[in-house]
């Protein structure tokens, strides 16, 4: 897994992905996302596990979504539900060519360094970043109509992922 | 070049409320250099330290903060005389917040990285600095007679055993961390090699020979050495995954095979507060992934430092983030690093942040060529080795493996 040779593709195979790959490929995301959002707000990174938990509530609660702490610390501590959740962000996310591209030779990249999966909490982190750029002024031009009817889409599958 | 006339300097900062001031110490000569303000410091070091923690970015050579450190507020942290004409060797000992701020990777006057004009060693502390090199079997060597030429040219060879393994607890086959410590041993008399997994006792294919690199081999080699001569080593090397605890940094440790889920290696004694007690050699804490190809278990820094010791001259820990850790009480950087420096090895090899498995190969290829082959000092090897990988590499792969405790 951890030489700089071809893979598999992970899009073909999202479901039967390891968790540490699930974790890997919601790192890549994060990442594109991230550097796709430089200069806005919303790219703000490394948020504390305490003020992201808060700041998730918050953004799923504006959605529309129940997002009580219970639901919150599921996302963030329970591993079935990350990785439903961090695999439909994902999976969104990757409906467009460009990004599935640009999380793919992320997600190639991290697969060649010396250290495991990042944790439970980077599903909830992607969660957080994608309700952020939701809001991100389409005048930016940092994102297309395709990025935010993924997500609202996302939003759809969330709504029953979390019940 | 003989190494007693290696010219060597010792930079000991102190960060204070207003400044960041530092002693440059250099033979006989002492003096005291002003440096940067601490309050134009504090946030662009923490920015720093997040951008090298965000892997997916380290991966992908995305550190615009680590190149604005190297060509800019990274050289109010050198005297501008040591940036001007580095010395052969610089020994840092950090502070505060400058622990864990990569000064090898900020450039000089001649825009190269300085640890690819010198060779550094980092460490914690000046009476941790003081041990290691009280320690150091390569000081007990005679320095007026012990050349090396920069040209390569071996004069000195020593025989040093090494105790190595390398597993990928993720991989399925094709071992690529087994494959690079049997690489790495290559470099030493095969006499004095143990290495894990054994390429002559595994079955077919190499698996499960892998089993073999465990927890009980290492604390095995840090803890049985005394009473079993065949356990010392003057070089350990590990490649093996890291997990940093960011919370408790005691727990962070390297990703070894498991022969089984929940294998007891054996009990031990340990002596705390003048009593006895037995343990049982068990991980303290489970490993962080699941659905892995092989059992996995921890190696924690905890458990090294409950029980283990080293004299091992040489400890190279090719793990992600295996340097890196939160600064403690009494400024003492938490790290795996750290800890086999207190454990009484002299030099630790580690990265500063996740690394790259090809390129850290490389790096230490170089390394101990220079040093093994070349018969060079350790800092001067690892600056070779920086220096190499530079003209392929940016500094997020070049710079990420360090040299702590002594540099010789």
């Amino acid at each position: 897994m951890n030489d700089d040779g071809p893979h598999a593709d992970p899009w073909d195979q999202l479901d039967e992905l390891t968790d540490s790959e699930v974790h890997a490929l919601a790192e890549a995301t994060l990442s594109v996302l991230r550097e796709e959002a430089a200069g806005t707000t919303a790219a703000d990174a490394d948020i504390p596990p305490r003020l992201l938990r808060e700041q998730l509530a918050a953004a799923l609660t504006d959605e529309g979504l129940r997002a009580d702490g219970a639901v919150v610390n599921q996302i963030a501590s329970d591993g079935e539900v990350a990785r439903k959740v961090s695999l439909a962000i994902v999976a969104s996310i990757g409906r467009d060519t460009q990004f599935r591209q640009q999380i793919q030779e992320a997600y190639e990249a991290r697969r060649a360094m010396m250290v495991v999966d990042g944790g439970l909490l980077i599903g909830a982190a992607l969660l957080l970043l994608v309700t952020k750029l939701k809001r991100v002024q389409v005048e930016k031009g940092k994102f297309d109509v395709q990025f935010y009817q993924a997500t609202d889409t996302l939003i759809e599958r969330l709504r029953r992922i979390l019940g | 070049m003989r190494v007693a006339d290696v010219s060597a300097s010792g930079i000991i900062y102190s960060v204070h409320q207003e400044r960041v001031s530092a002693l440059v110490v250099s033979g006989d000569d002492r003096r005291a250099v002003r440096l940067g303000l601490t309050p134009d410091l504090v946030g662009a070091a923490d920015e720093l330290r997040a951008e090298l923690t965000r892997t997916v970015d380290v991966a992908m050579g995305r550190v615009p903060l680590l190149r604005e450190f190297m060509r800019g507020w990274g050289r109010m942290l050198l005297p501008p005389d040591i940036l001007a004409s580095p010395p052969d060797v610089l020994v840092i000992v950090p502070n505060a917040l400058i622990h864990d701020l990569p000064l090898h990777l900020v450039l000089t006057d001649a825009g190269r990285p300085l640890g690819a004009e010198c060779g550094i060693a980092y460490c914690s502390g000046m009476t941790l600095f003081a041990s290691c090199t009280r320690r150091n079997p390569a000081r007990s060597l005679d320095l007026a007679a012990w050349r090396f030429d920069e040209d390569g040219a071996q004069v000195l060879r020593r025989q040093l055993a090494l105790r190595a393994g390398g597993v990928d607890v993720l991989a399925a086959k094709d071992d690529k961390f087994a494959a690079l410590a049997a690489d790495l041993a290559g470099y030493f008399d095969d006499e004095r090699v143990t290495l894990v997994p054994d390429p002559n006792r595994g079955l077919p294919g190499g698996w499960p020979t892998r089993t073999q690199v465990h927890r009980g081999f290492f604390t095995a080699v840090f803890r049985g050495y005394e009473e079993s001569p065949d356990l010392r080593a003057d070089v350990v090397c590990i490649v093996a995954h890291g997990d940093l605890d960011q919370e408790r940094h005691q727990l962070s440790g390297l990703l070894l095979a498991a022969p089984q889920p929940g294998f007891i290696h054996g009990t031990e004694q340990f002596y705390l507060a003048g009593k006895t007690y037995l343990r049982t050699d068990m991980p303290l804490r489970i490993a962080p992934i699941v659905a892995t190809a092989a059992s996995a278990e921890v190696l924690t820094a905890a458990e090294l430092e409950l029980t283990g010791s080293s004299d091992a001259e040489l400890v190279c820990l090719l793990g992600c983030s295996a340097g890196s850790g939160r600064v403690l009480q009494a400024d003492e950087p938490a790290s795996m690093a750290e800890s086999f420096l207190r454990l009484g090895t002299a030099s630790v090899i580690a990265p500063m942040w996740d690394s790259h498995v090809s390129a850290c190969g490389e790096w230490m290829r170089c390394f101990l060529r220079a040093w093994i082959s070349d018969g060079k000092p350790k800092a001067i090897a690892a600056r070779d080795a920086t220096s190499l990988l530079m003209n392929d590499y940016g500094p997020e792969r070049a710079g990420v493996l360090t040299l702590r405790g002594d540099w010789l």
